[in-house]
């Protein structure tokens, strides 16, 4: 008898395995950390997405996000009603990073996805059918600055003309960032090679330039402001100043869906139009709903730099000269055509 | 007792380096914010939900593993063939970091529950073959002849002779296989995607909220304890008739 109990703690495995597929995956996230739209995967234990509450036209597309403060102005659209209003339900699926997200949307589990444009163009040249559709929000902006180079206050480092042998921390090697800081100190007069760039989290990137492990941080919105207010000082907007009017999100799918389903990609891109043209009167709602989705205070949201100029068409000269500085620092080695880059609205 | 005490003592240690402002407050909150962003997770929905997500990858990868491992390890270990001619790829690919194979696994399947099944399924299988394997080559030698002097079927000399006997090993492969694959759907989680506590530690990281990640990490590390403390308790009620549980007494 006592032989049969291992049976039966087998068995106690997989029904505790069973009632956790069962009791996971069907529960809507709400507030701070939501994503708007069922965040189900594809399980069995799991509903499907059309139930009862949708009407039937509507065409369910999984959408590759990372829930960070750029997402703002799809969160918006999302919740107008802007896609339903072109036949589309949006099912956002968390990811953590550009790459994550094309890998995702070029093995097909999501028909489109959110990306940074330099990961799109390094995608691109190494023959991934990933290609963009329509900007995030629109092109960097001019004026304001929400990318910038960091260094301690007590720092010998005044300006990018100081970086040369410096180690500067960036998101990922081959990043906008990392490309930034070679253009700024380029355009400074430094040799770009001499610069070292340092792989840092956005999050643990102060810390690291408190600590000495860096000598300065390319850093972003939330983190850039966060940094300041604690003592940071910013020797260059590099994004603004090299980089304003240009594209640096995009949302992409591959060539392949957009050739077997041009009205689903054509509806998506006028939905995100519209959502685009309606954030830029209503920037106060688009900081809103970054502050619910992210967690992040709302007084932060309020005071942060959004850092773009709202634009729902792509700034292609932006694209190739972006594109150019890549070839130039290394990044790739030729620059795929600009129809593979970007789909051409037809 | 002891180890109680000497958690108490590390968090005061932790609540006073920390109170003291000689560490960075921000990256370093105190025990006491930390208990109290914990405590603020807890009550809410999104963790109960992201905690639901976790759970379901865990147990998937893992049952997946069970069903993949228990039965090739009896095979493997009771079959001298066997043995020998799995050894070398069972050696060359358990020391593969999970973590290694995770761009892959993006490849293959984005950031859906696919992808951490993969890598769930992958890095529990192997301390669980590798136990299965041992447990089943140690079976009394007078209890299979006799099972094959009776003329058993290869299935029922498997589960009613292989199997029991075995079961300490498979036992423990479980408990090993089970912590290990929490960690690494966490893993998984907070650097490829998809929802779960990792996904809630990142997004809690970009909303700048560390204590949250820290109670995060803290509430992981308990669960991964708590499951242990439970597998263990479970294996000592299954197997309380077996001659390696009388010896322990």
């Amino acid at each position: 008898m006592g032989k049969m109990k291992v049976w039966v703690a087998l068995a106690l495995v997989v029904v505790v395995a069973l009632v956790a597929v069962a009791c996971g995956g069907t529960t809507t996230t709400t507030g701070a950390t939501a994503t708007t739209g069922a965040p189900t995967e594809t399980t069995a234990a799991a509903p499907t997405e059309t139930t009862a509450a949708a009407p039937a036209e509507l065409t369910t597309v999984n959408v590759g996000v990372i829930p960070y403060s750029g997402m703002g102005v799809l969160w918006l659209g999302d919740q107008k009603g802007f896609f339903k209003d072109h036949g589309l339900k949006l099912v956002l699926v968390p990811a953590e990073s550009p790459a994550a997200v094309l890998a995702s949307v070029q093995s097909g589990q999501e028909e489109f996805g959110f990306s940074t444009t330099i990961p799109l163009i390094h995608a691109v040249a190494a023959g991934l059918d990933v290609v963009a559709v329509v900007p995030n929000d629109g092109t960097v902006s001019s004026t304001e600055s929400s990318t910038a180079i960091i260094v301690p206050a007590n720092s010998t480092i005044k300006s990018a003309a100081d970086l040369a042998g410096k180690k500067v921390a960036v998101p990922a090697l081959g990043s906008e960032i990392d490309l930034l800081v070679h253009a700024a100190a380029e355009r400074a007069g430094v040799d770009p090679n001499s610069v070292q760039t340092v792989q840092v989290p956005f999050p643990t990137m102060w810390a690291a330039v408190k600590a000495g492990q860096v000598d300065a941080a390319g850093t972003t919105e939330p983190f850039m402001s966060q940094a300041i207010a604690d003592g940071a000082k910013n020797i260059s907007d590099a994004e603004r100043d090299i980089l304003g009017g240009y594209n640096v999100t995009a949302f992409v799918t591959t060539r392949k869906y957009a050739i077997a389903n041009p009205q689903i990609v054509k509806a998506f891109r006028e939905a995100m139009e519209e959502s685009i043209t309606y954030a830029k009167d209503h920037l106060d709602e688009v900081r809103t709903i970054i502050a619910k989705n992210t967690g992040l205070d709302p007084s932060a949201t309020k005071t942060m730099s959004l850092g773009v100029d709202l634009n729902p068409k792509f700034n292609m000269d932006g694209l190739k000269a972006i594109g150019n500085f890549m070839v130039k620092y290394g990044f790739i080695k030729e620059l795929p055509p600009m129809d593979q880059i970007v789909l051409p609205a037809s | 007792m002891i180890g109680t005490a000497s958690v108490v003592a590390g968090l005061s240690l932790w609540q006073l380096v920390a109170a003291s402002g000689r560490l960075d407050a921000t990256s370093f909150p105190t025990t006491s914010r930390i208990a109290g962003a914990g405590v603020g997770l807890l009550a809410n929905r999104p963790f109960w939900s992201a905690l639901g997500h976790t759970a379901e990858s865990w147990a998937l990868g893992l049952l997946i593993a069970t069903v993949i491992a228990i039965p090739a390890g009896l095979m493997i270990g009771s079959n001298r063939f066997l043995f020998a001619s799995t050894r070398v790829v069972v050696e060359f690919l358990k020391p593969i970091p999970v973590v290694a194979i995770l761009p892959l696994a993006l490849l293959m399947f984005g950031t859906t529950i696919k992808m951490k099944l993969l890598l769930v399924a992958y890095g529990a299988l192997w301390p669980l073959l590798i136990q299965t394997t041992y447990g089943a080559h140690d079976v009394d030698p007078v209890v299979a002849d006799t099972a094959r002097a009776f003329r058993l079927s290869y299935p029922r000399r498997l589960g009613f002779v292989v199997l029991p006997s075995a079961a300490p090993f498979v036992a423990t492969g479980l408990r090993l296989a089970a912590v290990h694959a929490f960690v690494i759907t966490i893993v998984a989680e907070l650097v490829a995607g998809g929802q779960g506590l990792g996904l809630m530690m990142f997004m809690s990281d970009n909303a700048l909220r560390y204590a949250d990640t820290y109670a995060l990490a803290f509430i992981a590390g308990l669960l991964g304890l708590s499951l242990n403390f439970v597998l263990q308790r479970l294996e000592r009620l299954s197997l309380h008739w077996h001659s390696s549980q009388r010896i322990e007494g």
